[in-house]
């Protein structure tokens, strides 16, 4: 999972701080308004950014924000304190999204099946032969690719885009994601890799050194 | 596409099928994802190798399998420093309102 800090950004003058997330806890817990507005002044822009990559829209992410925050509230008094505050509150924003995932009725998806791969006739791959003008190790030190293979996983279809994000950038295991997703192993596995074959489509022309639009 | 070179490629297409030890480019395919993930057991693995030696477009597309697998990681890893999205301020009271009411 990607490491979520308590650094907390430039608050309000009025806002209090405090100096570690055991402070926190125990002014959230004793019902200090302060303490919560700190937390959620503090991990909201980071929880939106997760909850987008899985929901895939402002408006849906904001909602799926808003109930991890109330459920994480609720369950306050049961939280041990084995993970920090951004950790625990990064996994209730997951399992949020994927619970208003799989409620929402699965409407028909966009096919990708056009960026899979092709055979031709006799079933021979059909790859074209180019030359990349820039190396992947150069690739994968550039920030701006970073951003811009974000965005493309974010414009697959929802089914494909979830199991890439979990899998791929949330680092949870193939049966982590299986059981988050409600699906079994195989299914997992067999949506993961279409996703990675069609990102590899998406990917072609950054690779090729075409350059591409976010 | 010529009758004769139709015929050429559908021969070459049999013997590539049958030789001994060969499995064809979509059972390739079928193979990638345990095989980049050092999954695959090792006669598979055999299959699957031997395969990439004598063709080439499936050896091409691997690598570029891998190279997307190799920035899909480097994205990860830059996750921590990527700009966090904006936080409104009317999310951030009707969160807290939310919670007042829920209290009260």
């Amino acid at each position: 999972m990607a490491p979520v800090t308590t650094d907390a950004p430039e608050k309000p003058p009025e806002a209090a701080s405090f100096p570690h997330d055991g402070a926190l806890l125990a002014a959230m817990r004793a019902g200090e308004a302060r303490a919560f507005e700190e937390l959620v002044r503090t991990f909201t822009p980071r929880l939106l950014a997760v909850a987008r990559r899985l929901v895939g829209d402002q408006a849906a992410a904001e909602d799926c924000v808003q109930e991890a925050f109330l459920n994480a509230f609720r369950g306050l008094d049961g939280f041990e304190g084995r993970a920090g505050l951004g950790t625990w509150l990064h996994r209730i924003t997951v399992n949020t999204a994927l619970a208003r995932l799989r409620a929402r009725r699965a409407k028909r998806e966009e096919s990708i099946d056009h960026l899979l791969p092709r055979f031709d006739e006799f079933g021979f791959r059909v790859e074209p032969s180019w030359s990349a003008s820039r190396g992947v190790e150069e690739l994968v030190d550039d920030s701006e690719v970073a951003a811009l293979v974000r965005a493309k996983i974010e414009e697959l279809p929802e089914s494909y885009r979830q199991v890439i994000v979990l899998r791929d950038l949330e680092e949870l295991s193939t049966g982590e994601v299986a059981s988050l997703l409600g699906e079994n192993e195989g299914t997992v596995k067999v949506r993961l890799h279409r996703a990675r074959m069609a990102l590899k489509t998406k990917l072609e022309p950054l690779l090729r050194g075409d350059g591409m639009a976010a | 596409m010529n009758s004769l070179r139709r015929i050429g490629l559908r021969l070459e297409r049999l013997m590539f099928e049958r030789a001994p030890g060969m499995i064809t480019c979509r059972e390739f395919d079928g193979f990638i994802l345990d095989y980049v993930e050092g999954r695959l057991a090792p006669r598979e693995r055999r299959l699957f190798e031997r395969h990439t030696r004598f063709c080439g477009p499936c050896q091409r597309y691997l690598e570029r399998y891998r190279a997307t697998d190799r920035l899909v990681m480097a994205a990860r890893g830059t996750l921590a420093d990527a700009p966090p999205a904006d936080a409104p301020e009317e999310l951030i009271q009707a969160i807290l309102r939310a919670r007042r009411l829920a209290t009260d």
